[in-house]
């Protein structure tokens, strides 16, 4: 069972990638790209780690995509059409492979050097948001601050780049 | 076939070079910023792997920090190009004179 | 039942992280109180914001031999490298805020979201600090993307042209993936070595159990990520436009303190994790089967003389010291060839003098622009004699940077020159040496201008008035320049001092 779902969301996912970069639209780029991230998180559910699995789609996919969406939406037509790619299609394999290769190599070598592998038992209850929730407030603590203080930064970065006038909103 | 690490790990590898290939011949704007999600969807698979492998959840923080940390990234990018749009009626990275240098 | 099983490792050294602590409020605090005010009173913020800094900075002094202390677990540490880097941040920072309110660019009628302007270069003192803190790989990549987002914030927003917007534009999208690159290796990092720690990723690695090809594609995917931070070749070409776009007071705090943040950031990186010990193989020992100090010598030499290069063909003065800095940043890589002592207290010291000198030149182009209007280096002809005291100021800045002596530029390179000389890394020196000439050319064009150049008949040629403000900050930044150039002993002591507690604190 885990071998097939594995199959299925892994090519689900490189489907969805291949089509995200190989459509000429943004929308349907964009489209793809949540299908990718979907099958994204079937892949975190079978690495153990529910709670990351339940963000990438309520997160990523939900959140983040539908702001992708609703930009595109919002510029319309021009955003879509008269894109002169970088280079004739026929010619992309030829940049990703041989990155490709190096990083296929690494993952090969790094698996069958043994430091790591699947057989180490999981403690009960491992990724779940519990789990992670006491990782989050206990050892993390200081990072989980820093990101709440980022975030802040870009949404008021994000206003103030994206107003209109000159003046924010809450001048 | 059983699935072992290495199939994971090849994985995140193809997504990760799709994005990065589909950066560099891209030239909208809006689809390289989603082919960065891409790459960063890809890196999560290999913390997802790890974390699994080593049986630290401190991978699974990391995952949860990388999501906020795109989120941001994209917010700003996203408000950039919503600013040039306004401007100069076009996302096509082509037609930025500044990013042709 | 209790619901969750939350452990906070370690209350007892939070003291030690009150300058951060003291920023991140002041932020929040300058923030609301801009928002109270509605942005009619940028002076509020302003005031905060100078409180907030000088607090923070009064604590760092205080704290400046504060052992090795661990805040809240072990995801950073304050030691005496990150006590050397705090004060350099704030003070940074301070110089910044203060300027920036006497520059038309930012406090000008027309500008808007001024109060924003210092909040915001609150925080990225505060996320610097937090760089150069960091030993945790999630802490690394956190406080290079907050001090990122902060960075692409002030480039986007504090837009002076249509090309400036763009050029932040080139900056977020760039700046993303070459994180995500970075992140790559990070995520292999972690996952040879089962640990996101320093030390822990130290033990891993001296474990032997580690894959030499992964650890080498590894580290090559973080030292691109981090190239881009500090704007090496050849991952610098972002700064020139982004330096070129943005206000000047911002340019002057890019081109200073993220750049010594991501050296701070680099140093303890590869010196707690990678390097084989001290004085062994350079910069990253643990991995074999590359030459590390060729690499790092190769990209030093080439970022150096591509600056440099550049930097001779600009005509605009601001777009001359953005390449400046680029070159600059080739002469503190010498520093990180091999990862000695020497050449990490060299870095340390030329860091100093770097943000002496830079922001000292950068902040006389924002005084000139407030009246010019202009950074056009025809419009600079004749500025010696309309504002001497500030002229001659400059002049000191410019001889800094070039390395003559008696200027505190040449100490400071002096003391890079001596770290790859020392390990008979002689071409190095050359290229270096020969760089410093070409950049005399270009660093003294600009004072040709200023001094030596007839105005042309019937120029505009009334004193120029400064506000007191900028005289009183550009002495700040040129006695030290000329200072440190002749007692520089007791800072070098600073420097060596914060190495050597971070090498024996791990």
């Amino acid at each position: 069972m885990e071998t097939f779902l594995f199959w299925f969301c892994g090519a689900a996912m490189v489907l969805g990638g291949l089509m995200t970069v190989v459509q000429r639209s943004a929308v349907v780029s964009a489209v793809w790209l949540i299908f990718a991230f979907v099958a994204a998180a079937g892949i975190f559910a079978l690495l153990h780690a529910p709670f990351v699995a339940i963000l990438q789609v309520l997160v990523y996919a939900g959140a983040i995509m539908v702001l992708f969406l609703f930009v595109i939406m919002m510029l319309q037509g021009p955003v879509l059409e008269g894109e002169r790619r970088r280079m004739k299609p026929a010619l992309w394999p030829a940049v990703a492979i041989p990155p490709l290769a190096v990083l296929v190599l690494v993952g090969t070598r790094i698996a069958d050097h043994g430091t790591a592998a699947f057989t180490t038992p999981l403690p009960a209850g491992f990724g779940s948001p519990t789990h992670v929730a006491e990782l989050l407030l206990g050892r993390y603590l200081l990072a989980f601050e820093l990101i709440s203080i980022a975030l802040l930064v870009a949404i008021i970065g994000a206003l103030a780049i994206g107003k209109e006038e000159r003046k924010l909103p809450w001048k | 076939m059983e699935v072992t690490m290495t199939h994971y790990l090849v994985l995140a590898a193809l997504l990760f070079l799709t994005g990065m290939t589909g950066f560099i011949v891209r030239r909208n704007a809006i689809v390289m910023l989603m082919c960065v999600e891409l790459m960063l969807a890809a890196t999560n698979i290999v913390f997802a792997v790890f974390a699994r492998a080593h049986a630290d959840g401190g991978g699974h923080v990391f995952i949860l920090m990388n999501f906020a940390i795109a989120a941001a990234e994209a917010a700003i990018g996203l408000a950039i190009l919503v600013e040039i749009y306004r401007r100069r009626r076009t996302v096509n990275v082509d037609d930025l004179k500044a990013l042709m240098e | 039942m209790e619901l969750l099983n939350i452990n906070i490792p370690d209350w007892a050294d939070l003291a030690w992280w009150l300058p951060e602590a003291i920023l991140c409020g002041t932020f929040l605090v300058a923030l609301l109180a801009d928002l109270v005010v509605r942005g009619r009173r940028p002076w509020l913020p302003f005031a905060v914001s100078v409180a907030g800094l000088v607090t923070a900075g009064a604590y760092a002094v205080a704290a400046l031999d504060p052992g090795t202390r661990t805040i809240l677990g072990d995801l950073v540490v304050v030691d005496g490298l990150a006590a050397y880097f705090r004060l350099l941040f704030i003070f940074v920072g301070l110089v910044t805020v203060l300027f920036a309110w006497t520059a038309e660019e930012i406090m000008g009628r027309t500008r808007e979201n001024k109060g924003e302007f210092f909040a915001l270069t609150v925080l990225m003192t505060a996320a610097m600090c937090v760089m150069a803190e960091a030993k945790d790989l999630l802490m690394l990549y956190l406080s290079m993307e907050a001090v990122g987002i902060v960075s692409y914030v002030m480039a986007g927003y504090m837009r002076t042209s249509l090309r400036s917007t763009e050029a932040s534009l080139k900056y977020v999208i760039f700046g993303a993936v070459s994180s995500a690159i970075m992140l790559y290796g990070l995520s292999l990092l972690y996952g040879m070595t089962g640990s996101m720690q320093f030390d822990g990723i130290r033990a891993g690695l001296m474990g032997g159990q580690v894959d030499d090809f992964g650890l080498l594609v590894a580290v090559i995917l973080v030292i691109a990520g981090m190239s881009y931070k500090i704007a090496a070749v050849p991952f610098h070409y972002w700064a020139p436009d982004v330096y070129e776009g943005a206000p000047t007071p911002v340019s002057a705090l890019f081109s200073v303190g993220p750049k010594a943040a991501g050296f701070a950031l680099m140093i303890r990186f590869f010196y707690t994790t990678l390097a084989a010990g001290p004085d062994a193989a350079g910069s990253a020992g643990l991995v074999q089967q590359i030459n590390w100090p060729l690499l790092i010598a190769v990209m030093s030499a080439v970022t150096m003389t591509y600056g440099n290069l550049v930097a001779l063909r600009q005509l605009n003065v601001k777009r001359m010291l953005a390449y400046s800095s680029i070159a600059h940043v080739g002469y503190l890589l010498m520093g990180f060839v091999l990862l000695t002592e020497t050449g990490l207290q060299a870095i340390l010291f030329y860091l100093l003098v770097y943000a002496l000198m830079n922001l000292g030149a950068f902040l006389f182009v924002v005084a000139i622009n407030n009246h010019l209007r202009s950074e056009h280096l025809d419009d600079y002809v004749g500025l010696g004699f309309r504002a001497p005291w500030a002229g001659v100021m400059m002049v000191v800045f410019l001889a800094s940077l070039t390395g003559v002596p008696p200027f505190a530029g040449f100490v400071g390179k002096w003391y890079l020159f001596i770290a790859v000389m020392d390990k008979q890394w002689f071409w190095l020196a050359i290229i270096a040496a020969l760089n410093s000439v070409v950049s005399l050319y270009y660093y003294f064009r600009v004072v040709k201008a200023m001094f030596l150049t007839r105005p042309a008949e019937g120029a505009n040629l009334s004193p120029l008035k400064l506000h007191w403000l900028q005289y009183v900050l550009l002495a700040v930044l040129a006695i030290p320049t000329l200072g440190l150039g002749l007692f520089f002993g007791q800072f070098t002591g600073l420097a060596d001092r914060a190495i050597l507690m971070m090498t024996t604190g791990f």
